[in-house]
């Protein structure tokens, strides 16, 4: 973190306080009470030290409830939608067959999935696994296809003309090849799973106990705003460790050191 | 038994795109002796680069047939190694891996790939950049890989597209005087495409010049030169003109077929 964003952060927080304790409506809480908040929810039970009874100490197992469904899902939408875009540069008819229907299913967002999710697996995990896999699975299958596609031919010739076939042209040239694709489709497959698991969340209530979306959402019932502000903060904040810290990682390490 | 290494017996290829069929090769004859040096040049877009897929079963001829000592080829091997005008290496692998890649695909194991793969690195002069990946590398060295890696498979043939094309004068010069020790050291048997007459002449045993699309070979030219060649040399000179007026007939035929023009037009507009 350098001097610039550690700056940029004083002033925002600043200015959130001032303009809140002028305000003094309770639907505004300035940043001190929305910490305080985080610590309460974080925290065991009843430490108390500020007025969330409800919700105090559930911060820890909902984020990992969550953590759990959206991982589940995000593993397999983009391990089917990865192997399908192999599929896809394998035989070119399968691409052209479904290419049509893809194009309509992409652009339906992971949420507009929920309800039939609902009804079809009830209070299970899998109610929100579902939206997420599908949130997961199309830009991972559309960044995929292109990807193989934009290999250069000149390297494919290459390659076969130094002997490669069969699984091993896949996983020695064409995979490698298309990583930056792939890597790609990871992240924009990781930010649609990451809001597609807390609004599916928000509205299911699920056997296993709720994640961080129903506990949003539980504070908010209790006109508990600074609690409510404390979990989009814990949300963002994962789901930016995640991406950043995470994938943003394995893309420095494998694209940095061969494409400049 | 005749002492030809490679031979294409009326060799046709035809490209369909979108309906429209157009003959790259037709009826192309040609043989490559063993330990040969050919050099091939023609007008652009005469099928050159074509024929050395054809050679590398990176593609099917259409019609006809190529013989690899004989026997009818079909699917590509590392006996035929190709360099790429550009580069065509692995983006992902160091300089090692890259050289190592064939050696991999032919299971070679560990130490023995190492070994050749450091020994045709070195051949190339590219020793101490092993572990550089390709996106550091200028242009010239990176073609110094192509050729290594190449090469490391200890090919029969190696067929070369215009490998020296997109690099500057000076380091063309200079790698195609390395290429030439090379050759006499591995004693492969090289078929070498260029655009370039001086290059071709510089290098090849004999040189193939192909007629406009649909590609043929137009005439056969053997340089009885005696290496190293200068390039400056009045020998050297008859011989490149000599190719030159015959290449310029064909490069007025592609001109005129795809402007439509009229040959004796085009002759006058750039007398």
């Amino acid at each position: 973190m350098n001097a610039r964003t550690i700056f940029v952060f004083l002033v925002f927080f600043a200015s959130w306080e001032l303009i809140s304790r002028s305000l003094g409506n309770p639907i505004f809480p300035p940043p001190s009470k929305v910490f305080l908040a985080l610590f309460d929810l974080m925290l065991p039970r009843n430490l108390g030290f500020l007025s969330a009874p409800v919700e105090s100490g559930k911060l820890v197992p909902s984020l990992l409830n969550t953590l759990e469904r959206v991982l589940m899902g995000f593993s397999l939408g983009s391990l089917a939608g990865f192997s399908l875009g192999i599929l896809n540069f394998r035989f070119e008819s399968l691409e052209k067959t479904i290419d049509p229907i893809v194009k309509i299913l992409h652009p339906i967002p992971g949420v507009s999935w929920i309800p039939i999710s609902f009804l079809a697996f009830g209070e299970s995990d899998l109610a929100v696994v579902f939206p997420v896999v599908i949130a997961t699975f199309f830009p991972m299958l559309v960044n995929t296809t292109s990807g193989m596609k934009s290999v250069e031919e000149d390297l494919i010739l290459a390659a076969r003309n130094l002997g490669a076939k069969g699984i091993r042209f896949y996983s020695h040239v064409l995979i490698p090849a298309t990583l930056p694709f792939v890597i790609s489709g990871l992240r924009i497959s990781w930010s649609y799973s990451w809001r597609t698991s807390i609004a599916a969340e928000m509205v299911l209530s699920l056997a296993k106990g709720g994640g961080l979306g129903m506990l949003h959402l539980t504070s908010m019932y209790h006109l508990d705003v600074a609690s409510a502000m404390a979990i989009m903060l814990t949300i963002g904040v994962t789901g930016m460790v995640l991406d950043h810290l995470v994938l943003g990682y394995l893309e420095r390490r494998t694209l940095e050191k061969w494409e400049g | 038994m005749s002492n030809n290494k490679l031979e294409c017996l009326s060799v046709s290829k035809l490209y369909e795109k979108n309906g429209n069929k157009i003959w790259a090769l037709k009826n192309l004859n040609l043989e490559v002796k063993e330990g040969e040096f050919l050099a091939i040049v023609g007008p652009s877009g005469c099928g050159k680069s074509t024929l050395l897929k054809l050679m590398a079963s990176l593609e099917r001829p259409t019609e006809g047939k190529i013989l690899l000592d004989g026997k009818e080829l079909r699917d590509p091997g590392p006996e035929r190694a190709m360099v790429f005008q550009y580069f065509s290496l692995f983006p992902w692998c160091t300089v090692l891996e890259n050289v190592e890649f064939g050696l991999k695909m032919l299971n070679v194991e560990e130490d023995e790939r190492r070994e050749r793969a450091l020994h045709y690195i070195k051949l190339v002069g590219l020793e101490g950049f092993e572990d550089y990946y390709p996106r550091q590398l200028s242009g010239g060295m990176k073609q110094r890989v192509a050729l290594a890696r190449a090469l490391a498979v200890n090919p029969e043939v190696l067929l070369m597209d215009e490998p020296f094309g997109s690099l500057d004068a000076q380091t063309r010069n200079f790698l195609q005087a390395e290429l030439l020790k090379i050759w006499e050291e591995e004693k492969k048997t090289i078929v070498f495409v260029t655009h370039s007459i001086i290059e071709a002449v510089y290098l090849g045993d004999r040189v193939v010049l192909m007629t406009s699309r649909p590609g043929r070979v137009k005439e056969v030219f053997e340089i009885d030169i005696e290496r190293p060649r200068d390039k400056g040399s009045s020998e050297f000179s008859r011989v490149r003109s000599e190719i030159l007026s015959s290449l310029k007939k064909e490069v007025l035929k592609t001109i005129s077929s795809e402007y439509s023009l009229d040959l004796k037009e085009i002759a006058e507009m750039i007398r």
